[in-house]
Protein backbone atom coordinates (compact mmCIF):
# COMPACT_ATOMS: atom_id res chain seq x y z
CA UNK A 1 0.00 0.00 0.00
CA UNK A 2 2.79 2.22 0.49
CA UNK A 3 4.51 1.41 -3.33
CA UNK A 4 5.05 5.26 -3.53
CA UNK A 5 7.47 5.56 -0.99
CA UNK A 6 9.21 2.01 -1.67
CA UNK A 7 9.59 3.45 -5.43
CA UNK A 8 11.05 6.90 -3.91
CA UNK A 9 13.51 5.14 -1.94
CA UNK A 10 14.63 3.04 -5.21
CA UNK A 11 15.05 5.89 -7.16
CA UNK A 12 17.50 7.16 -4.54
CA UNK A 13 19.35 4.18 -4.25
CA UNK A 14 19.87 3.66 -7.94
CA UNK A 15 20.53 7.49 -8.79
CA UNK A 16 23.01 7.85 -5.84
CA UNK A 17 24.95 4.53 -6.90
CA UNK A 18 24.90 6.03 -10.55
CA UNK A 19 26.49 9.12 -9.67
CA UNK A 20 28.96 6.92 -7.44
CA UNK A 21 29.75 4.82 -10.68
CA UNK A 22 30.02 7.60 -13.29
CA UNK A 23 26.43 5.82 -14.93
CA UNK A 24 24.49 8.34 -16.84
CA UNK A 25 22.27 6.43 -18.28
CA UNK A 26 20.41 3.71 -15.93
CA UNK A 27 19.02 0.59 -18.18
CA UNK A 28 17.96 -1.78 -15.30
CA UNK A 29 17.30 -2.11 -11.73
CA UNK A 30 16.97 -5.22 -9.81
CA UNK A 31 14.76 -5.40 -6.98
CA UNK A 32 14.89 -8.52 -4.92
CA UNK A 33 11.35 -8.84 -2.50
CA UNK A 34 10.95 -11.22 0.42
CA UNK A 35 8.15 -13.30 0.87
CA UNK A 36 6.44 -11.13 3.47
CA UNK A 37 6.87 -7.90 1.62
CA UNK A 38 4.10 -6.40 1.86
CA UNK A 39 4.79 -5.02 -1.97
CA UNK A 40 2.24 -5.28 -4.93
CA UNK A 41 4.60 -5.43 -8.21
CA UNK A 42 1.94 -3.90 -10.34
CA UNK A 43 1.75 -1.24 -8.36
CA UNK A 44 5.32 -0.75 -7.75
CA UNK A 45 5.70 -0.82 -11.86
CA UNK A 46 2.82 1.53 -12.07
CA UNK A 47 4.66 4.58 -9.79
CA UNK A 48 8.30 3.91 -11.15
CA UNK A 49 6.92 4.43 -14.92
CA UNK A 50 6.21 7.62 -14.02
CA UNK A 51 8.78 8.42 -10.82
CA UNK A 52 11.67 7.56 -13.18
CA UNK A 53 10.81 10.72 -15.71
CA UNK A 54 13.52 13.28 -15.66
CA UNK A 55 16.06 10.85 -13.80
CA UNK A 56 19.31 8.92 -14.89
CA UNK A 57 16.57 5.90 -14.95
CA UNK A 58 14.22 7.81 -17.35
CA UNK A 59 15.31 4.12 -19.58
CA UNK A 60 15.57 1.91 -16.51
CA UNK A 61 13.42 -0.92 -16.47
CA UNK A 62 12.71 -2.30 -13.27
CA UNK A 63 12.68 -5.99 -12.47
CA UNK A 64 10.82 -7.34 -9.50
CA UNK A 65 12.69 -10.35 -8.12
CA UNK A 66 10.49 -12.53 -5.54
CA UNK A 67 13.60 -14.57 -3.61
CA UNK A 68 11.63 -17.09 -1.18
CA UNK A 69 15.04 -17.14 0.58
CA UNK A 70 14.20 -14.01 2.16
CA UNK A 71 11.59 -13.97 5.26
CA UNK A 72 10.50 -11.42 7.69
CA UNK A 73 8.79 -8.27 6.52
CA UNK A 74 10.19 -5.10 5.20
CA UNK A 75 12.30 -7.38 2.92
CA UNK A 76 12.72 -5.35 -0.26
CA UNK A 77 16.80 -4.99 -1.46
CA UNK A 78 17.92 -3.00 -4.38
CA UNK A 79 20.16 -6.10 -5.83
CA UNK A 80 22.23 -3.97 -8.36
CA UNK A 81 21.64 -1.35 -11.24
CA UNK A 82 22.91 -1.40 -14.39
CA UNK A 83 23.51 1.26 -17.63
CA UNK A 84 26.07 2.93 -19.18
CA UNK B 1 27.56 -1.39 -19.52
CA UNK B 2 28.32 -1.25 -16.81
CA UNK B 3 27.25 -3.26 -13.27
CA UNK B 4 26.75 -2.38 -10.00
CA UNK B 5 26.03 -4.72 -6.73
CA UNK B 6 24.44 -2.52 -3.94
CA UNK B 7 22.13 -5.23 -1.54
CA UNK B 8 20.68 -1.60 -0.38
CA UNK B 9 17.18 -1.91 1.90
CA UNK B 10 14.87 0.13 0.46
CA UNK B 11 13.94 0.80 4.14
CA UNK B 12 17.67 1.89 5.38
CA UNK B 13 17.73 5.81 4.61
CA UNK B 14 13.97 5.39 7.04
CA UNK B 15 15.96 3.71 9.47
CA UNK B 16 18.50 5.83 9.95
CA UNK B 17 16.95 8.98 10.07
CA UNK B 18 14.76 7.35 12.72
CA UNK B 19 18.01 6.19 14.49
CA UNK B 20 19.27 10.12 14.66
CA UNK B 21 15.73 11.26 15.97
CA UNK B 22 15.86 8.40 18.92
CA UNK B 23 19.44 9.77 19.95
CA UNK B 24 18.30 13.47 19.64
CA UNK B 25 15.04 11.89 22.35
CA UNK B 26 17.88 10.18 24.45
CA UNK B 27 20.11 13.57 24.61
CA UNK B 28 17.24 15.12 26.07
CA UNK B 29 15.72 11.94 28.22
CA UNK B 30 12.50 11.94 26.63
CA UNK B 31 10.40 8.76 25.50
CA UNK B 32 8.59 8.77 22.39
CA UNK B 33 5.68 6.48 21.83
CA UNK B 34 4.30 5.64 18.16
CA UNK B 35 0.34 5.38 18.46
CA UNK B 36 -0.90 3.38 15.60
CA UNK B 37 -4.31 1.57 14.53
CA UNK B 38 -7.34 1.62 12.57
CA UNK B 39 -8.90 4.71 12.13
CA UNK B 40 -11.53 5.11 14.61
CA UNK B 41 -10.54 2.94 16.92
CA UNK B 42 -10.22 5.62 19.39
CA UNK B 43 -6.27 6.58 19.45
CA UNK B 44 -6.57 10.60 19.57
CA UNK B 45 -9.39 9.93 22.24
CA UNK B 46 -7.44 8.22 24.91
CA UNK B 47 -4.61 10.63 23.78
CA UNK B 48 -6.96 13.08 25.29
CA UNK B 49 -7.70 11.21 28.10
CA UNK B 50 -4.18 10.81 28.72
CA UNK B 51 -3.47 14.84 28.36
CA UNK B 52 -5.86 15.15 31.21
CA UNK B 53 -3.85 14.28 34.28
CA UNK B 54 -0.57 15.62 32.36
CA UNK B 55 -0.89 17.71 29.36
CA UNK B 56 2.63 19.95 30.69
CA UNK B 57 5.11 17.13 29.91
CA UNK B 58 3.71 15.60 27.30
CA UNK B 59 4.28 16.77 23.30
CA UNK B 60 2.01 15.30 20.62
CA UNK B 61 3.02 14.79 16.65
CA UNK B 62 -0.93 14.31 14.55
CA UNK B 63 -0.45 12.81 11.49
CA UNK B 64 -3.51 12.54 9.59
CA UNK B 65 -4.12 12.63 5.41
CA UNK B 66 -5.76 16.15 5.82
CA UNK B 67 -7.18 18.37 8.54
CA UNK B 68 -5.83 19.93 11.67
CA UNK B 69 -8.86 18.17 13.96
CA UNK B 70 -6.71 16.23 15.92
CA UNK B 71 -4.48 18.66 16.65
CA UNK B 72 -7.47 21.06 17.47
CA UNK B 73 -8.50 18.70 19.68
CA UNK B 74 -5.10 18.07 21.76
CA UNK B 75 -3.95 21.58 22.11
CA UNK B 76 -7.98 22.08 23.59
CA UNK B 77 -6.27 20.05 26.11
CA UNK B 78 -3.65 22.28 26.90
CA UNK B 79 -0.81 20.02 24.83
CA UNK B 80 1.71 21.10 22.43
CA UNK B 81 1.33 19.55 19.35
CA UNK B 82 2.03 19.32 15.87
CA UNK B 83 0.26 18.70 12.86
CA UNK B 84 1.47 16.71 9.96
CA UNK B 85 -0.54 16.24 7.07
CA UNK B 86 0.68 13.20 4.48
CA UNK B 87 -1.91 14.74 2.07
CA UNK B 88 -2.79 11.43 0.56
CA UNK B 89 0.30 9.09 1.68
CA UNK B 90 -1.12 5.89 4.02
CA UNK B 91 1.84 6.77 7.21
CA UNK B 92 4.14 8.89 8.51
CA UNK B 93 8.25 8.11 7.87
CA UNK B 94 11.08 9.40 10.28
CA UNK B 95 12.32 12.70 8.10
CA UNK B 96 8.78 14.26 8.88
CA UNK B 97 9.28 13.50 12.51
CA UNK B 98 12.36 14.64 12.76
CA UNK B 99 10.74 17.94 11.03
CA UNK B 100 7.85 18.27 13.80
CA UNK B 101 10.52 17.58 17.09
CA UNK B 102 12.45 21.04 15.42
CA UNK B 103 9.09 22.67 15.74
CA UNK B 104 8.91 22.04 19.51
CA UNK B 105 9.64 23.54 22.55
CA UNK B 106 11.28 20.14 24.28
CA UNK B 107 12.14 22.11 27.75
CA UNK B 108 10.04 19.97 30.30
CA UNK B 109 8.77 17.33 28.05
CA UNK B 110 9.10 14.07 29.46
CA UNK B 111 7.00 11.90 26.75
CA UNK B 112 6.14 12.84 23.00
CA UNK B 113 3.05 10.71 21.44
CA UNK B 114 2.62 10.16 17.53
CA UNK B 115 -0.85 9.54 16.70
CA UNK B 116 0.05 7.98 13.36
CA UNK B 117 -2.40 8.09 10.80
CA UNK B 118 -5.08 5.84 10.77
CA UNK B 119 -3.68 2.49 9.08
CA UNK B 120 -3.19 -1.00 9.86
CA UNK B 121 -0.68 -1.64 6.92
CA UNK B 122 2.15 0.31 6.20
CA UNK B 123 2.29 2.95 9.59
CA UNK B 124 3.95 -0.41 11.13
CA UNK B 125 6.95 -0.68 8.16
CA UNK B 126 8.24 2.14 9.36
CA UNK B 127 10.39 2.98 11.96
CA UNK B 128 9.59 6.18 13.08
CA UNK B 129 12.62 6.78 16.20
CA UNK B 130 9.87 5.84 19.01
CA UNK B 131 10.65 3.94 21.92
CA UNK B 132 7.63 1.87 22.36
CA UNK B 133 4.64 1.57 19.65
CA UNK B 134 1.09 1.03 21.14
CA UNK B 135 -1.65 -0.39 18.76
CA UNK B 136 -5.47 0.54 19.11
CA UNK B 137 -8.14 -1.56 17.92
CA UNK B 138 -11.29 -1.76 19.23
CA UNK B 139 -14.19 -4.17 19.63
CA UNK B 140 -16.46 -3.35 17.42
CA UNK B 141 -13.87 -3.90 14.02
CA UNK B 142 -14.17 -7.59 14.70
CA UNK B 143 -11.87 -10.55 15.46
CA UNK B 144 -9.90 -11.13 12.77
CA UNK B 145 -7.88 -8.20 12.81
CA UNK B 146 -4.48 -10.00 14.01
CA UNK B 147 -5.12 -12.89 11.58
CA UNK B 148 -5.51 -10.70 9.21
CA UNK B 149 -2.60 -7.77 9.58
CA UNK B 150 -0.21 -9.71 12.00
CA UNK B 151 2.66 -6.93 11.34
CA UNK B 152 0.84 -4.48 13.59
CA UNK B 153 0.65 -6.70 16.58
CA UNK B 154 4.01 -8.24 15.88
CA UNK B 155 5.61 -4.76 16.32
CA UNK B 156 3.41 -3.69 18.97
CA UNK B 157 4.70 -3.37 22.72
CA UNK B 158 1.16 -2.48 24.01
CA UNK B 159 -1.97 -3.48 22.17
CA UNK B 160 -4.74 -1.44 23.41
CA UNK B 161 -8.37 -3.10 22.94
CA UNK B 162 -10.32 0.38 22.97
CA UNK B 163 -14.42 0.37 23.46
CA UNK B 164 -15.09 -2.21 25.87
CA UNK B 165 -17.95 -0.04 26.44
CA UNK B 166 -19.35 -1.36 23.42
CA UNK B 167 -18.50 -5.23 24.58
CA UNK B 168 -22.07 -6.33 24.85
CA UNK B 169 -23.57 -5.35 21.84
CA UNK B 170 -20.70 -7.19 19.62
CA UNK B 171 -19.40 -10.71 18.96
CA UNK B 172 -16.27 -10.02 19.66
CA UNK B 173 -14.12 -12.44 21.90
CA UNK B 174 -11.73 -10.50 24.08
CA UNK B 175 -10.37 -14.72 24.63
CA UNK B 176 -9.40 -15.39 21.25
CA UNK B 177 -8.24 -11.96 20.40
CA UNK B 178 -5.97 -12.21 23.16
CA UNK B 179 -4.51 -15.76 21.83
CA UNK B 180 -3.87 -14.72 18.66
CA UNK B 181 -2.15 -11.75 19.70
CA UNK B 182 -0.08 -13.50 21.68
CA UNK B 183 0.44 -16.40 19.07
CA UNK B 184 2.38 -13.06 17.02
CA UNK B 185 3.51 -11.91 20.13
CA UNK B 186 4.18 -13.23 23.41
CA UNK B 187 5.57 -10.23 24.42
CA UNK B 188 2.58 -7.92 23.81
CA UNK B 189 0.90 -6.73 26.99
CA UNK B 190 -3.04 -6.11 25.97
CA UNK B 191 -4.92 -3.66 27.94
CA UNK B 192 -8.87 -3.26 27.92
CA UNK B 193 -10.11 0.37 28.08
CA UNK B 194 -12.56 2.73 27.14
CA UNK B 195 -11.44 5.59 25.93
CA UNK B 196 -14.41 7.72 26.57
CA UNK B 197 -14.82 6.26 29.61
CA UNK B 198 -11.83 6.61 30.72
CA UNK B 199 -11.41 3.19 32.07
CA UNK B 200 -7.80 1.34 31.29
CA UNK B 201 -6.25 4.55 30.99
CA UNK B 202 -4.33 4.79 34.55
CA UNK B 203 -2.88 1.67 33.43
CA UNK B 204 -1.63 2.90 30.22
CA UNK B 205 -0.13 5.80 31.34
CA UNK B 206 1.73 3.52 34.46
CA UNK B 207 3.20 1.17 31.50
CA UNK B 208 4.41 4.45 29.85
CA UNK B 209 6.01 6.27 32.23
CA UNK B 210 6.93 2.62 34.29
CA UNK B 211 10.70 1.23 34.66
CA UNK B 212 11.84 -0.32 31.53
CA UNK B 213 14.60 0.50 29.71
CA UNK B 214 14.72 3.08 27.49
CA UNK B 215 16.69 0.93 25.13
CA UNK B 216 15.37 1.57 21.48
CA UNK B 217 12.71 -0.04 19.33
CA UNK B 218 13.80 -2.43 17.41
CA UNK B 219 12.51 -5.12 15.00
CA UNK B 220 12.24 -8.64 16.39
CA UNK B 221 13.80 -11.02 14.38
CA UNK B 222 10.85 -13.45 14.22
N1 LIG C 1 -18.17 3.80 22.75
C1 LIG C 1 -16.92 4.20 22.61
N2 LIG C 1 -16.60 5.08 21.65
C2 LIG C 1 -15.32 5.47 21.56
C3 LIG C 1 -14.30 5.01 22.43
N3 LIG C 1 -13.13 5.59 22.06
C4 LIG C 1 -13.41 6.38 21.01
N4 LIG C 1 -14.72 6.32 20.70
C5 LIG C 1 -15.42 7.03 19.63
O1 LIG C 1 -14.91 6.57 18.39
C6 LIG C 1 -14.87 7.63 17.44
C7 LIG C 1 -13.46 7.76 16.88
O2 LIG C 1 -12.58 8.13 17.91
P1 LIG C 1 -11.20 8.86 17.63
O3 LIG C 1 -10.49 8.98 18.95
O4 LIG C 1 -11.39 10.09 16.85
O5 LIG C 1 -10.47 7.75 16.73
P2 LIG C 1 -9.08 7.80 15.93
O6 LIG C 1 -9.43 7.92 14.50
O7 LIG C 1 -8.44 6.48 16.22
O8 LIG C 1 -8.29 8.95 16.46
C8 LIG C 1 -15.32 8.88 18.16
O9 LIG C 1 -16.68 9.07 17.90
C9 LIG C 1 -15.09 8.53 19.63
O10 LIG C 1 -15.96 9.20 20.51
C10 LIG C 1 -14.68 4.09 23.46
O11 LIG C 1 -13.88 3.63 24.26
N5 LIG C 1 -15.99 3.72 23.49
MG1 LIG D 1 -7.46 10.58 15.41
Amino acid sequence: MHEGAVCREILLIAERAARQNDIRDITGITLAVGTQSCVNPAQLQFFFEIAKQNTRAEHAVLTIEPDDTITGPRQEFVRAIEGD
Amino acid sequence: MKQVELNESVYARNDSIAQRVRQQLDAHGIRMFNLLGTPGSGKTTLLEQLLREDAQHIAVIEGDLFTDEDTQRVRACGAQAVQLNTQGACHLEADAIEAALAQLNLDGITTIVIDNVGNLVCTAEFALGEHKRIAVISVTEGNDKPRKYPLIFQTSDFVVLNKMDLLPYTDFDPVRFAQDVYALNPHAEILHCSAVRGDGVQKLREYMTGNWEQEEWQWSES
